[in-house]
């Protein structure tokens, strides 16, 4: 390693067994169960950092981050005892408000089990067929949420059903249609693929498959929003004993021989130790970190996959008032789903595919109905997430326009007799993710297992499938890492 | 003939593949019937023959079946032609005036498809999308427009749907020879006849799978049949039907909109067409252009100027657009087709082919397929799966394979 010569100062630091990179919320679980583990770690926070809660609009707050949670990985929060961290729910079993495209409304109950009566409240001849296909999908995505999280691919799978379509499988089920619209737009927020393409089936079980406060299926509005969640994973990783740096920028991550060393850095300082786990993208965790020189062929050609040009996109409005739309104001506390038609949802995706913007669906909390801090009194914050959106730069003043009057026009269609006006909005930068698919799955498995760097673990974007934050990740990561470790990996 | 009521084996859904599928399994010894959806595809052109095995169990040789060599897949593009065929050799050393890379290049591709037909369904490959294979070997956009537009678009497909590129592996399959589609469909069903099937005209009522697992099939007018087994002769017509069908989960098994077939007539033989004989011809300039045709086919909306592919009788152009939406979408409103955009599609693919061509041509029909998106919607899901043939260029054989096994099982 001659070219990093510790000189001008720079230090080779030793003595630590475990090397974290990433500002993710999966690099603070990483970080905080392997140091729960008993090994040494460092935190190396780079790349993009959860923002803090900012003034968007005089008055009115925005907390980035996802304000809902509906797949947060139970081993975590028990291993890392997160509760104890800080993190807490503002509302668990959250009930779903459904506008569909036709003005009609229907609500969900928080809890799953329950769903019977509202679909009878709703549309009383679909109740039976909705409940028993509910329940049969639900014990179908519980014997898969294992392989969604990140393990291996049940020895049961049921082939057939995971390459169906969402449309193939759902087309028909109901008497009313709008129940299939709303199964449709409940399984899109956040995937990448069209209803109608195969595989897509999958993104419907995921959803279900997710389980939050210990309710399968079921939504909740963590406190203090996306930063709440990850106030609580520094915590755990500080009360662990993680050291937390904070730098621009990792130069590279030392190999010698087939197995990881340590990370250089642009001033030619050295962290050395014996397992890297990386929260960065893949191209970036193993095509500059490490370079393709050192990769296996197959691998290296693997990471060459276009990325998905489908995305999400979540804005913050300040209303100046009032809602106004009484069935709304009387929800306040619910989330709120805008179901469009098959059709234009079908549209909506396949504008996204050419780079356009066009209404497809949409997630609504009012944010400041659960947190009273970020707007002013008798006023509120909506919290959007749209979707499908093309990938695209937000620093456009016209794209942002686009997207404003977009979410303008999501709000319209949940609340169509809403008098607040909206005075000030915020917008996030795109959310990439995988789609759920068997393809974004075997992927995953095959980027997280098949580097052959010895003491390289992965659990960057790429090791996310689907909407939602989900911290398995990390778990898996770190799980791989410690066993690595036990076996005696870095000297045997 | 008396009305049975009890049967081994009942396939759903006529056309060749159906008949070839019930002939098998009469041959193989279940007492069998055939029930017509009425959602057949119209037999014409050239099929592929069917297999060695089915050609003796069904003792074909006693009909008259013509072959012809496999056609050749021809696009005609704005400046020439580029033409791909059954011999990877012959293919590659006609390309090689386009590319003197493609020479070598071609039988490898072959080679490689014929493979990924075979290999074990595992990995990335399955989900890999008809385009991202062939930018991996080709740079040649006219030929990639014309591979998709030859073997992955009459899946209703437009090459960059995940899994797209199983349809791209029967192209190195083995060497098949063709047949008239009218002479197979004769011989079929005197071989139908001979075999004892009972070919059932009433129109298909419902499906249902009684006690004791046996099918029970009702027909309008009341009669009732039972079957031990029952299969569907293709996925596409079943679905059309409102069936639901149990296929391999092969990503070309869900299609939206619909195909539409256009009947055309030249007085003058086009002198584009003169050193092709027999050919299926393409009209894709481009793979952009066939994605917009599947994107507006899903908005509902006619395209411009649609890809075609179009085959030559005679005087007769028998022209197919693969990417044809099922209900017209107007305002946010869909409707069904009317006589007048059924005009409006005839002129529209009339003046791509005058274009091209470079003749006048005269409409003569205009047929809209079956809908599958409305069976989906009637589709009731009390009644079982049925089993069908996964899509296939080579429906037909695809359909008999199922019945033999099918009748193994018993």
């Amino acid at each position: 390693m001659s070219e990093t010569a510790p000189l001008k100062g720079a230090k080779i630091e030793g003595g630590i067994d475990a090397v974290v990179i990433g500002a993710s919320a999966d690099a603070f679980a990483a970080a905080a169960m392997l140091a729960r583990g008993g090994l040494h770690v460092v935190l190396i926070e780079t790349g993009d950092r959860p923002q803090d809660k900012k003034e968007f609009s005089p008055g009115y707050f925005a907390i980035p981050g996802d304000p809902v949670a509906f797949s947060l990985d139970q081993a975590v929060i028990d291993a890392l005892d997160l509760y104890r961290c800080g993190l807490s729910f503002a509302a668990r079993r959250l009930e779903t408000f459904v506008r569909f495209g036709d003005g009609a409304a229907m609500t969900t109950p928080g809890d799953p089990d329950l769903v019977v009566e509202s679909i009878t409240a709703f549309s009383e001849a679909d109740a039976g067929r909705f409940s028993a296909f509910f329940t049969q999908e639900r014990k179908l995505a519980q014997s898969l949420a294992d392989w969604f999280s990140g393990g291996a691919p049940p020895e049961n799978r049921p082939d057939e059903t995971c390459a169906a379509s969402l449309d193939g499988a759902l087309s028909g089920r109901f008497s009313d249609r709008r129940l299939e619209d709303y199964l449709r737009a409940e399984a899109s927020l956040g995937a990448a693929a069209r209803a109608s393409e195969p595989y897509t089936y999958l993104a419907l079980l995921r959803r279900l498959a997710g389980e939050i406060a210990g309710l399968q299926g079921g939504v909740a509005v963590v406190a203090g929003g996306g930063r709440g969640l990850a106030n609580a994973l520094r915590r755990a990783a500080q009360t662990a004993g993680v050291s937390i740096r904070q730098t621009d920028r990792v130069k590279s991550v030392i190999v010698e021989w087939d197995k990881v060393a340590g990370v250089s850095f642009d001033d030619g300082g050295q962290l050395r130790a014996p397992i890297i786990v990386s929260a960065l993208g893949a191209r970036e965790t193993f095509i500059d970190l490490v370079g393709r020189g050192r990769l296996d062929i197959e691998f290296a050609r693997m990471l060459d996959f276009a990325p998905p040009n489908v995305a999400s996109i979540r804005a913050h409005l300040a209303l100046n008032g009032p809602i106004g739309d009484a069935l709304v104001a009387e929800n306040l506390l619910r989330r709120f789903l805008l179901a469009p038609s098959a059709h234009d949802l079908e549209c909506a995706y396949l504008a996204a595919h050419r780079g356009e913007l066009k209404q497809g669906t949409a997630e609504l909390v009012f944010s400041s109905s659960f947190d009273s801090a970020l707007a002013p009194h008798g006023c509120h914050v909506a919290t959007m997430l749209l979707h499908p959106v093309p990938v695209m730069s937000i620093d456009d003043e016209s794209r942002r326009a686009e997207i404003e009057s977009l979410a303008h026009g999501a709000l319209r269609a949940i609340a169509p007799t809403m008098s607040a006006e909206i005075i000030g909005a915020d917008i996030e930068p795109p959310i990439v993710a995988s789609p759920p698919t068997a393809e974004a799955i075997e992927r995953r498995r095959l980027i997280t297992d098949a580097s052959g760097l010895e003491g390289y673990f992965f659990c960057g974007p790429e090791a996310l499938i689907g909407a939602g934050i989900s911290l398995s990740a990390g778990r898996r990561a770190a799980e791989r890492a410690l066993r690595y470790f036990r076996s005696g990996g870095p000297d045997g | 003939m008396s009305a049975r009521s009890k049967f081994d084996f009942i396939v759903i859904g006529g056309g060749l593949p159906g008949l070839a599928a019930a002939c098998c399994a009469a041959r193989r010894g279940a007492e069998a019937a055939l029930a017509l959806t009425g959602h057949e595809a119209p037999v014409e052109g050239r099929v592929a023959e069917p297999s060695t095995s089915l050609w003796r169990l069904l003792e074909l040789h006693q009909y008259e079946l013509v072959f012809e060599p496999p056609p050749q897949h021809v696009s005609l593009l704005e400046e020439g032609a580029l033409a791909t065929g059954d011999d990877p050799a012959r293919v590659g050393r006609s390309l090689a005036a386009r590319n003197p890379e493609l020479e070598q290049l071609w039988p490898a591709y072959a080679k490689e498809m014929a493979r990924g037909g075979d290999k074990r369904r595992d990995g990335l490959e399955r989900f890999l999308s008809a385009n991202a294979l062939l930018d991996d070997y080709f740079d040649d956009e006219a030929l990639k427009a014309h591979l998709v537009a030859a073997y992955v678009a009459p899946f209703g497909l437009s090459g960059d749907e995940a899994g797209s590129a199983e349809a791209l592996f029967p192209l190195g399959g083995r060497r098949q020879r063709f047949v008239s589609g009218v002479a197979l469909m004769r011989a079929l069903t005197q071989a139908a006849e001979a075999a004892g099937v009972e070919i059932v005209e009433d129109r298909l009522h419902s499906i249902a799978r009684g006690e004791g697992k046996s099918w029970r099939v009702n027909f309008e007018g009341g009669r009732d049949i039972r079957a031990r087994t029952a299969m569907a002769s293709s996925a596409f017509a079943a679905e059309a039907f409102g069936l639901c069908v149990t296929t391999s989960g092969s990503p070309l098994a869900r299609r939206k909109g619909v195909g539409a077939t256009i009947r055309l007539k030249y007085e003058k033989k086009p002198q584009a067409l003169a050193d092709w004989n027999g050919a299926v011809f393409h009209i894709a300039d481009d793979r952009a252009s066939l994605r917009v045709a599947r994107d507006k086919m899903i908005e509902g909306a006619l395209p411009e100027a649609p890809p075609l592919s179009f085959e030559v009788n005679g005087k007769d152009i028998i022209a197919r657009m693969h990417f044809c939406p099922s209900r017209l979408v107007e305002n946010g409103e869909a409707r069904e087709w009317t006589g007048q955009d059924r005009q409006v599609l005839g002129r529209c693919v009339a003046g791509v082919l005058e274009k091209r061509l470079a003749v006048p041509v005269e409409v003569s029909e205009v047929l809209i397929g079956p809908d599958v998106e409305g069976g989906l919607a009637r589709r009731d899901f009390l009644t079982p799966a049925i089993p069908a043939p996964p899509p296939s260029l080579d429906p037909i054989n695809a359909a008999a394979a199922l019945a033999w096994e099918l009748t193994e099982r018993e």
